[in-house]
């Protein structure tokens, strides 16, 4: 049989398109060759959260582990069951941002259990001997340094009001404590409404809306988070408001840092979600090699970021 | 009214059944804040036993304040490195710090101290206002984030610690510091940023004595 040169060169690019097909398939069913890593996020519902998410997973990719994200949707029930499928799975470690800060208890003693190590991000859980470690955003601290440019913008008197995160979450009261440690030493400030809209955007929007029918006077909202600084600012604008009340938010979530460009929010703690899940991610895979002395607690420490300070900010941290 | 029966027996049957088995509670958010915060930690109690057993008994700890003040002006970059202690991932840090100070300026809102023989810049302010901040906290090494299982704990004493400062060392210190009297003082330093907070150094202090 004789061939043509044609011939000979399809027949050849046919051989190895089916060497490599049958390489790229046998590499995509086999895990990386650490072993898998689950991110599991209390929301996906949040851009911040969904930074915290992506870093985690991409850190411990980079660092040789196949990685998943389970979105809990601020739910324990479902986060108790992305646990039970991610221990069943072999998942070799967690980066874990809780739900709630006691609910969540069980499941890392779950895969305490399991032997999986579990690094808590950003949010805590209410136990020093369960998670591995937990690198945890010094909220309280950034809420004081809020709590005083408040008095410094809003001045000591006038009415304001506070939409509260989600209220098992522990990070909701480290913020609301941190900012009433600071304002409420000026009784001419009137907090006139505290309520939670669950660290939600579409209900920072709803219950400010309803508080400005009562309180059509306020002179500021403090927020505790970006989400729902966003959603308070939409109904300020609604409501032809977005002049007269000042809103403060928490996260350092980029469309409020580019809002206070613009010298529409007030201010915001930096979070820095980055920082905390690559370090969350790092400190897996040092644990996966062998290391054990963890501090229980990391904390992380968030900037005030300012119409002032503005410049130095952005990208869900601070510019090089 | 026969057709009625059933869904009236199947009605009373749910409505008795939430009120045995309420499927939610509505609770006031200061009762939630109370549960989260817990009942078995007395931050009162354990602050004033702190400032007393530990804190106090801790001065000697200190670093000399003349020394720091030296590397400041050697070169403020190494201070931290030299003398300073950073609580976990932070560009900020917490100085400790003991020494003998001259009053150089006394208002409302200030104390001003040098530490030179006939110096006339303030070296050290102590400011007077409220205090905030964890500079008494973690400023030294006294405590340690990891031994709360929940952060509000820890945060409570740090507002337990403050209000002992603006309490207790705050009024002593405006009674004894007149212009020109020496002061020996230990105290905290908080440093964010080198370029505003090491001239002067603004110190809380935990202790003040008139030498």
């Amino acid at each position: 049989m004789k061939l043509t040169l044609s011939q000979l060169i399809r027949a050849v690019a046919l051989a190895m398109a089916s060497i490599l097909l049958v390489f790229s398939a046998t590499a995509a069913d086999q895990p990386a060759a650490k072993g898998k890593i689950a991110v599991v996020i209390s929301t996906l519902n949040n851009p911040w959260f969904v930074v915290l998410a992506e870093t985690a997973k991409a850190r411990a990719i980079e660092l040789g582990y196949d990685a998943t994200i389970f979105d809990s949707q601020n739910d324990t029930a479902k986060e108790a069951s992305h646990f039970e499928n991610l221990i069943a799975g072999g998942y070799k470690a967690v980066l874990f941002n809780p739900t709630d800060a006691d609910g969540s208890v069980a499941n890392v003693l779950k895969a305490k259990a399991a032997g999986v190590p579990v690094f808590c991000i950003d949010r805590e859980i209410n136990s020093t001997n369960a998670a591995t470690s937990q690198m945890l955003s010094d909220s309280y601290s950034g809420c004081v340094k809020l709590g005083q440019y408040f008095v410094k913008t809003v001045g000591k008197e006038g009415k304001y009001a506070e939409l509260l995160g989600l209220v098992g979450d522990n990070n909701t009261w480290n913020r609301s404590k941190g900012f009433h440690s600071v304002v409420d030493r000026y009784p001419g400030l009137k907090m006139v409404a505290q309520q939670s809209a669950d660290f939600d955007r579409a209900k920072g929007l709803e219950v400010l809306e309803s508080i400005l029918q009562k309180n059509p006077d306020i002179k500021a909202v403090f927020c505790g988070n970006d989400a729902m600084a966003m959603g308070a600012y939409q109904a300020l604008v609604s409501a032809g408001k977005d002049k007269q009340v000042k809103v403060f938010g928490f996260d350092g979530a980029d469309d409020v840092v580019k809002l206070i460009a613009e010298g529409k929010i007030a201010a915001t703690g930096m979070q820095f979600p980055k920082v905390m899940a690559q370090k969350a991610a790092e400190y897996a895979d040092e644990y996966l090699k062998g290391k054990r002395d963890f501090p229980q607690k990391i904390p992380v420490k968030v900037d005030l970021v300012t119409p002032e300070n503005v410049s130095k900010y952005g990208d869900y941290g601070k510019k090089n | 009214m026969k057709r009625l029966f059933p869904w009236l027996i199947a009605v009373l049957v749910v409505a008795g059944l939430c009120w045995a088995f309420p499927p939610f509670h509505i609770r006031s958010l200061k009762q939630v804040k109370a549960d989260i915060v817990g009942t078995t930690f007395n931050p009162t109690n354990f602050v004033e036993q702190f400032w007393s057993s530990k804190l106090q008994p801790a001065t000697d700890q200190a670093a000399d304040a003349a020394k720091v003040l030296a590397a400041i002006a050697a070169n403020p970059e190494k201070v931290g490195e030299q003398f300073g202690r950073t609580v976990g991932i932070s560009s900020s840090y917490f100085l400790f710090l003991r020494g003998t100070g001259r009053v150089v300026s006394a208002d409302a809102d200030s104390i001003g101290l040098s530490l030179q023989a006939q110096g006339t810049n303030v070296d050290i302010a102590v400011p007077l206002g409220p205090v905030f901040g964890n500079a008494v906290r973690d400023g030294t090494g006294l405590l340690d984030s990891s031994s709360y299982p929940n952060a509000q704990e820890f945060n409570d004493i740090s507002a337990g610690l403050n209000h002992l400062v603006e309490t207790q060392v705050l009024p002593e210190l405006q009674g004894i510091a007149a212009i020109g009297k020496r002061v020996r003082f230990v105290g905290c330093v908080e440093v964010a940023d080198e370029d505003s907070d090491l001239k002067p150094l603004k110190l809380v202090p935990i202790s003040v004595k008139l030498e």
